[in-house]
């Protein structure tokens, strides 16, 4: 069972001291972490992940492949962080920024044993998602002070979350500890090109916009514009106020538009950026896994 | 649609437009048609600069996203050698990468092009730079 041998790994966010289990709550020598619907919470709140407790809430099983019953989140995860069923069965693996628990899911089924944690309330909709798996954990944690000791997990991946934090290299650095010689991170940030750049502007003001109303005004412009695919007032629209226009179906892109602009951080990084955090942070075979997302990186830590 | 969002929708367009007259009109985000109609704003014109190979005679360089190119439209970004123009445009890459002899491509964010003679634009000393008609 993940849980007991995560228990022997858990330790004080604020402290760094080992954590114990009391049958009730976690407790060090200073503090107590309780258990709240099944999920152990290292956070008092979700602070500034409000819009992502709320969508994945509202999109519970949107992107879920088990749900959806194809494989567009293996396959994004595969591009991302080049990681595959071999790689990851067997190991104890951290996904940073858990959401809905998409990416776990995917893990979890390739026999990898998957810590999931997250600062928003979605930690709820990732536990319902996998609570009848005995090889996923779920937490409430900030990256920013994770509750686990050093040198825990054979492999971490954070796809698309550190952007979101209030400084993406920081927070990267934050997880780099947590891995064990030998072991594989793997990250993908938002690259400062195209569609990620140009709404990079209106991030500070549409996320001042009430999360319900806005989600209000997502569905209706996704209905309108996907009428309008050949509309040229669209087409030029798109350029300044760019919007989901793929396939995956109409939830899928109300849900990216949401999630596009509502966030309280929106970083963006060069490839070449994210390389350098990877080479300072002492990670050796530094690689993009895919030409497709230049800001994914993977590297290993190296063997004592 | 319920009555609630029906006014969610109404207010929150009113202030989304706002916000993008705001930010096109202090040039924060790209509006390649609606602001050059709106603020009378002249075309993107800037040196090259970040020059990497592609392959063969062919060199890329980054073009900010709000520039049309014919991957979405019809391009209208000229290219120059130290201020006297390159062509033909609209070329294909391969022709690019295997004639060189000046030909350019405005493709999504990067223009792909070749200096006159097939040297090295980065280190043949001379001056590139793009302009919009």
């Amino acid at each position: 069972m993940i849980s007991e041998l995560i228990r022997s790994r858990l330790a004080d966010p604020k402290t760094g001291e080992p954590l114990f289990f009391d049958g009730e709550a976690f407790r060090s020598s200073t503090s107590t972490y309780p258990i709240v619907n099944s999920i152990p919470r290292f956070v008092e709140n979700d602070f500034y992940a409000a819009s992502f407790s709320f969508q994945w809430s509202k999109y519970q099983h949107t992107q879920v492949d088990i749900y959806r019953d194809d494989q567009a989140s293996e396959q994004e995860l595969i591009s991302k962080t080049g990681f595959t069923r071999e790689e990851m069965a067997r190991k104890l693996v951290l996904d940073a920024g858990v959401g809905g628990g998409r990416f776990a899911e995917v893990v979890s089924r390739w026999g990898g044993e998957v810590v999931g944690t997250d600062l928003g309330n979605s930690v709820q909709i990732a536990r319902d998602l996998l609570q009848d798996r005995d090889n996923v954990w779920i937490a409430q944690a900030d990256i920013a002070a994770m509750p686990f000791l050093p040198e825990t997990f054979d492999a971490i991946f954070s796809v698309g979350v550190l952007h979101h934090t209030p400084d993406t290299k920081a927070y990267f650095r934050k997880l780099v500890p947590l891995l064990k010689p030998g072991g594989t991170i793997a990250i993908w940030v938002y690259p400062n090109i195209g569609a990620y750049a140009v709404r990079k502007p209106w991030i500070n003001f549409v996320n001042k916009i009430p999360i319900k109303a806005y989600h209000d005004w997502c569905e209706w412009f996704m209905a309108t514009a996907l009428k309008r695919k050949d509309s040229p007032l669209f087409n030029a629209l798109w350029r300044s106020f760019p919007y989901p226009r793929d396939t995956n179906g109409f939830e899928w892109n109300v849900l990216d538009l949401f999630d596009s602009y509502s966030p309280a951080f929106h970083g963006i990084h060069s490839p070449e950026e994210v390389r350098r955090w990877f080479q300072e942070a002492g990670l050796v075979d530094v690689k993009e896994p895919s030409p497709k997302y230049p800001t994914c990186m993977r590297g290993r830590k190296p063997l004592r | 649609m319920r009555v609630g969002a029906k006014f969610n929708v109404a207010w929150v367009t009113v202030y989304i437009t706002l916000v993008g007259l705001f930010l096109v009109a202090t040039r924060a985000i790209p509006a390649p048609q609606i602001g050059r109609v709106l603020f009378r704003r002249r075309g993107y014109s800037a040196d090259l600069a970040d020059i990497a190979l592609d392959q063969g005679r062919c060199f890329v360089a980054p073009i900010p996203i709000y520039v049309v190119s014919d991957a979405e439209a019809v391009s209208g970004l000229q290219l120059l050698e130290d201020g006297a123009l390159l062509g033909p445009a609209g070329a294909m890459h391969a022709d690019i990468r295997e004639q060189g002899g000046g030909r350019y491509s405005h493709w999504g964010p990067w223009i792909y092009f070749s200096s006159r003679d097939g040297s090295d634009p980065r280190s043949n000393g001379r001056k590139y730079s793009v302009r919009e008609r």
